[in-house]
């Protein structure tokens, strides 16, 4: 049987889907009948996708954002004089 | 043309200034707490990359190296301001009884990512606590879960073994995952604990 330990050691692995089978499962079987691990997963994961999101690259597109000129002229007037 | 070239000489590197000064500002402005500080880590951004452009192999796209500078400075003027020393992992880690169980009571599960970030306090939170990770720690997570690079690419690029890397990774991710609780405090999406 799995213990809560165990999960945390195998939890990233769990998370890139690179478990093998067997463990996977018994994985699972802890974490369902598990009160504490699924809540922790559940904020581990979040975690991972806050930091994702607030600090991943945009995707490719046009910029939304107003990009003020004398913004863009201070920096060419940087380099410059770097 | 490709990466290298345009960033070689001066006035190619003034088309990237212009073509990426707007996606930049975008980012800046979600790290930052002011217009003023955005403008600043921009200049900064931009300034970094053009003295350490011969580093640019053209790997990766030019849009990324540059996130990547900007995304670093960002966090390196929260470490400044803050005076806050890096946080000691060690009270972060999840702590088990003698049986092998979680020894800490969890709370709700939380609302989604999207939404925790609609409050400009949860991405300070999260802006600050990935900020104050020991250098290490925070480098990991850039790359792994910022940039979503594998672990193998991790590895080589902070020169350690994939197991060292394994293990700092999960280090760091449940320091922050502690870290951010008070930020995930409110109850939310429940379906998470029938998983």
């Amino acid at each position: 049987m799995m213990t809560c330990k165990d999960v945390e050691r195998f939890l990233d692995d769990y998370l890139d889907g690179s478990l093998p089978f067997a463990t996977r499962i018994r994985f699972e079987i802890h974490v369902r009948m598990c009160a504490e691990c699924r809540p922790y997963i559940a904020r581990y994961r979040r975690a991972i996708e806050l930091g994702h999101k607030l600090l991943a690259e945009p995707p490719e597109g046009p910029a939304s954002e107003a990009v003020p000129q004398e913004l863009i002229d201070v920096i060419l007037k940087s380099i410059d004089e770097s | 043309m490709t990466g290298p070239a345009r960033l070689s000489d001066p006035k190619r590197f003034a088309e990237v200034v212009k073509q990426y000064t707007g996606r930049l500002l975008a980012t800046a402005r979600r790290l930052t707490d002011s217009e003023a500080d955005a403008h600043d880590c921009v200049q900064e951004a931009f300034l970094l990359a053009y003295r350490s452009r011969s580093q640019f192999e053209g790997r990766a796209k030019i849009s990324s190296w540059l996130h990547r500078i900007l995304v670093n400075v960002a966090l390196e003027r929260v470490r400044k301001r803050s005076r806050r020393p890096e946080e000691a992992l060690e009270d972060l880690q999840p702590t088990f009884d003698e049986r092998g169980c979680r020894v800490e009571s969890q709370g709700p599960a939380p609302a989604e990512a999207q939404v925790l970030l609609e409050r400009a306090e949860t991405r300070t939170a999260v802006r600050d606590a990935i900020a104050h990770l020991p250098e290490g720690h925070r480098e990991i997570v850039l790359i792994r879960d910022i940039e979503g690079k594998t672990t193998a690419d991790a590895a080589r690029e902070l020169s350690i073994t994939q197991s060292a890397a394994r293990v700092r990774l999960h280090r760091a991710r449940a320091a922050l995952k502690r870290l951010l609780e008070p930020a995930m405090g409110v109850a939310g999406d429940k379906e998470d604990n029938k998983r």
